[in-house]
């Protein structure tokens, strides 16, 4: 059965000698979805998307584009787009044939390939420029180029390692916006790598985090953000808190637990897997869901930074964990040296197992 | 890809091409005949032997040297200097200055030779050491300006202005700091130079005289009149030469990269 | 206080001119001396002696054997360059593309030749074309011929040969035009629909003109004046234009006419260089990226 627009990996894996860059990962992008792949460098981010558009083959598993079987096509034969980090614009052709190359490839004549192709620059907001060289243009306008090439043929995949890690902060958040709205527009699966979570979250619908090769989790952005499954996701996304402890009781998965920590301080959350009696934990809580609270948890005030909307507080507990605390401006500001007591809703501390 | 193995297959028979024919008379060398055969019926150094007893070719040899070594060490010295002003300096016209280091690689070897033989000639230069090393200078000077200007484009000026900013004079920052990094290039820049002027045939052919010859010119004359197979050896050992010089050159790239990488 | 900052960033990164010039001068001497100079009295011998004359280079271009000589020199320049340019460029792609010990022995078979004396490999030539040569064993051997060939002192000799001694000067300028064009972009024509043939015509090819330009103006330029290996491969029927000069020089004494010769290579060799100079600045689209 096809489906325009699906990508899918089923148990990839591929190694390099003995690197093992992607490590048994199944994912699914739906049609028209915005799919982000997010990791720190090296977590094979490229290396997946280089299998999708077919210049690395798996060393096992599946490639699936539209619902075919398509893990040893070659590259031009995949009618999918695609934007690389560095700009790869020829640097011999004029904008108007960078873009028109795709069409040329696939013998659209002459006089609508021109035409198309100041359509498609039209849609990324360079109509006019079609008769420049490429560096006569900027880095951010180059990328623009680039994503009209890609989607001047109509693809119903577009794949993007990185694009806009080249360019000046404003102008990647423009870009950003751009590129979620065309993609919108046009109704075109997106496969996009990036290890900037903040880029993650504001364009993906969905985020697949990866670290070492494996797939660590995917969902929704709120999803990763409040209902991380497991330490590292907590960690990679977000600013988290982590507060080791022993397990009091028992606890299945979504239900509250309690940890005792190293000095007997109680920490209350919600068990993300089920807990047996002195197992060891890790409690996760994040800056903005810590409060005051007269019977909560006492904490020293190492250091406080005034920034603007808010301060943020430095604390350490008495068992020696670290944690960060927002207060709110015009609220009272402890000064270090103090001891304050803090608390939190249990549902917002994520209970791990395991841990240092 | 299929496309890709054509490639390489036809690749591989290029470099054969290339190879070959130099390497076939290293085993011609110590055939007993004195026709070479390929193979070679035997095993003999008596060619060898033959070259080293023979006080032309070693008189030719050592004149090579001689104008080897002297045209390396001015050509290295000259072009270092010339490289450091154009990189650091602005001297007034520059793009002529730049004309003038391609100069001798963009004029034929035939035009120079023929006109140093006219002038040498009227001099009293022709079959001297000082002919041969300003001749042979001229020619290794282009390439061992670029072998120092690469290096010199590679080094970071912020070195030595770090250097200057913790209180070292000019000439101590470059001696210290400069210098150091972009030795490996005047040492490729020397070697090159002395195996340009080592292996320069042209105008050798037309600047040596009966006393004074360099062995290109003498194995020029042999091959002419005499084919010899001390020829065969001859050629066997330049071409070891080369082979020495070349890892050399590896060996000096290396550690500069690898220094540069620190 | 001390100069501001920006003072001291140029102090630092610039000498005076002064200095700059002091450094040039050994170089300027001796260019004099020994290439200017030299090249100078020669030119003014052809035109000049016995008294202001163009006669010497009307000489060149009356007389049919030395116009013939004139053609010959750049008839086989360019089947020179030519026959470099399909065996180096094959050989420059799959340097470019190859990695470890591959590259390395490739390298080394381009270089190796480079820096080896260029009368070891002709005298190869000449052993190997002998009338009991190795080629021509083989020849008989294969059985192409019952009796020897005559192949030393013939045209095709004297084009092998110099094909073989130039075709380094051929591919180092290839591989590096090459090797500059990053991968990503046959990447990118391979994604946008172009099958490798197609990406090689309408990316590869194209990016790598500089190098194909340069690697030819240096083939054609040394072999037009291209001295050794004529005059050891070729005979009296194959001369070329250097060995016409020597001619002039050393067996004939007429220093005006060989200064007239010198003077049409010369031309010849300027007038390519700054042709090339100007039309071929197709550099500027490589040194985008
Ligand atoms: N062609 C290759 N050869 C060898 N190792 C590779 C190659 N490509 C990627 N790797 C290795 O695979 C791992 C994943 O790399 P990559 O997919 O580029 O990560 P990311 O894009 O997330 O930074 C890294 O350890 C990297 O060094
Ligand atoms: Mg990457």
């Amino acid at each position: 059965m096809t489906r325009a627009g699906e990508v899918a990996v089923e148990a990839l894996r591929k190694t390099f000698g003995r690197v093992v860059a992607v490590d048994d990962v199944s994912l699914t992008a739906e049609p028209a979805e915005f799919l982000a792949l997010l990791g720190p460098s090296g977590s094979g981010k490229t290396t997946i998307l280089m299998t999708l558009a077919g210049f690395e083959h798996p060393t096992s598993g599946r490639v699936k584009l539209n619902g075919e079987d398509a893990t040893w096509w070659p590259a031009h034969r995949r009618n999918i787009g695609m934007v690389f980090q560095r700009t790869t614009l020829f640097p011999h052709m004029s904008v108007r044939d960078n873009v028109a190359f795709p069409l040329k490839m696939r013998g659209v004549p002459a006089r609508e390939r021109g035409a198309q192709a100041d359509e498609a620059l039209a849609t990324v907001r360079l109509a006019g420029y079609g008769d420049r060289l490429p560096n006569q243009l900027s880095g951010g306008q180059q990328q623009r180029v680039a994503l009209a090439r890609a989607i001047v043929y109509r693809p119903p995949i577009l794949l993007m390692d990185e694009p806009l890690s080249a360019l000046d902060k404003a102008l990647r958040e423009e870009m950003q916006l751009e590129i979620k709205r065309l993609q919108r527009a046009l109704g075109i699966t997106v496969v996009f790598v990036t290890h900037d979570q903040t880029e993650a979250l504001t364009m993906a619908d969905r985020i697949a985090v990866l670290d070492h090769g494996r797939l660590m989790q995917v969902g929704t952005p709120q999803a990763l953000y409040e209902s991380p499954e497991n330490p590292f996701v907590a960690g990679f996304i977000g600013e988290t808190a982590f507060l080791d402890g022993v397990a009091e009781r028992s606890a299945d998965p979504g239900g509250p637990a309690t940890l005792r920590a190293a000095d007997g301080s109680k920490l209350h959350g919600t068990a993300v897997a089920a807990l047996a009696t002195g197992d060891t934990a890790q409690l996760a809580v994040r800056p903005e869901r810590i409060r005051r609270a007269e019977d909560g948890l006492a904490a020293e005030v190492i250091e406080t930074f005034y920034v603007g909307a808010e301060t943020a507080c430095l604390l350490r507990t008495a068992f020696g964990a670290q944690l960060r605390m927002r207060i709110a401006a015009g609220a009272d500001v402890p000064a270090p040296g103090e001891t304050v007591r803090v608390a939190w809703d249990p549902a917002h501390g994520r209970i791990f197992r395991g841990g240092a | 890809m299929t496309g890709h193995r054509v490639v390489d297959v036809y690749a591989w028979l290029v470099c054969v091409f290339l190879m070959v024919p130099t390497i076939i008379i290293i085993p011609m060398s110590v055939g007993p005949d004195r026709f070479l055969q390929f193979p070679p019926r035997g095993f003999t150094l008596e060619w060898y032997g033959a070259y080293f007893s023979d006080r032309d070719w070693i008189a030719a040899t050592l004149f090579s040297l001689k104008a080897g070594v002297i045209a390396a060490i001015l050509a290295t010295v000259i072009g270092t200097m010339v490289a450091l002003s154009l990189v650091r300096g602005r001297p007034p016209g520059r793009r002529a200055i730049e004309t003038l280091v391609v100069g001798p690689i963009v004029v034929p070897h035939i035009a120079l030779a023929v006109a140093l033989f006219l002038v040498f000639d009227r001099l009293g230069l022709t079959g001297t050491l000082v002919g041969f090393a300003a001749a042979h200078t001229v020619l290794a000077l282009p390439f061992a300006v670029f072998s120092v200007l690469a290096a010199l484009r590679r080094f970071d000026p912020a070195l030595e202005m770090a250097a200057r900013s913790c209180g070292a004079s000019r000439w101590r920052a470059f001696l210290n700091v400069t210098l150091p990094q972009i030795l490996p290039g005047i040492a490729s820049a020397a070697l090159f130079a002395f195996i340009i002027s080592f292996d320069e045939a042209v105008v050798s052919f037309f600047i040596s005289d009966i006393d004074g010859k360099t062995l290109p010119r003498k194995m020029f004359e042999d091959i002419d009149y005499d084919l010899s197979p001390v020829l065969a050896a001859v050629a066997t050992l330049l071409t070891a030469l080369s082979v020495v010089v070349l890892l050399a050159a590896h060996w000096i790239g290396r550690r500069g990269a690898a220094r540069g990488a620190v | 206080m001390s100069r501001p900052p920006s003072a001291f960033f140029r102090g630092a990164r610039e000498m005076s001119p002064a200095l700059s010039l002091l450094l040039l001068l050994p170089f300027l001497v001796v260019l004099f001396i020994a290439f200017l100079l030299p090249v100078g009295v020669l030119l003014h011998e052809s035109l000049f002696v016995p008294a202001a004359t163009l006669e010497h280079y009307a000489r060149v271009f009356d007389e049919p054997v030395y116009l013939r000589v004139l053609w010959r020199t750049i008839r086989i320049a360019a089947l020179v360059t030519a026959i470099c340019l399909v065996l180096g460029y094959p050989l420059a792609v799959a340097m470019a593309r190859a990695r470890g010990v591959a590259l390395l022995l490739l390298a080394a078979c381009v270089m190796l030749p480079l820096w080896t004396s260029v009368l070891v490999r002709t005298y190869a030539w000449t052993v190997l074309m002998r009338r009991n040569g190795l080629i021509n064993d083989l020849l008989i051997g294969l059985g192409f011929t019952d009796a020897p060939v005559r192949l030393l002192y013939t045209e095709g000799a004297v084009v092998v040969a110099m094909a073989h001694v130039l075709l380094p000067f051929m591919v180092l300028p290839l591989w590096t035009a090459l090797r500059a064009i990053p991968t990503d972009y046959a990447r990118a024509a391979a994604i946008l629909g172009a099958r490798p043939l197609r990406s090689f015509v309408e990316v590869t090819l194209p990016l790598s003109l500089p190098g194909v330009a340069s690697g030819s103006l240096m083939v054609f330029l040394l072999a037009l004046g291209f001295f050794v290996t004529p005059a050891l491969v070729g005979g009296p029927q194959q001369m070329m234009i250097a060995t016409l000069i020597s001619q002039q020089v050393r067996e004939l004494l007429n220093w005006p006419f060989a200064g007239a010769l010198v003077g049409c290579l010369l031309l010849l060799t300027l007038v390519l260089v700054a042709f090339f100079n100007r039309a071929m600045r197709l550099d500027r689209f490589v040194a985008s990226s």
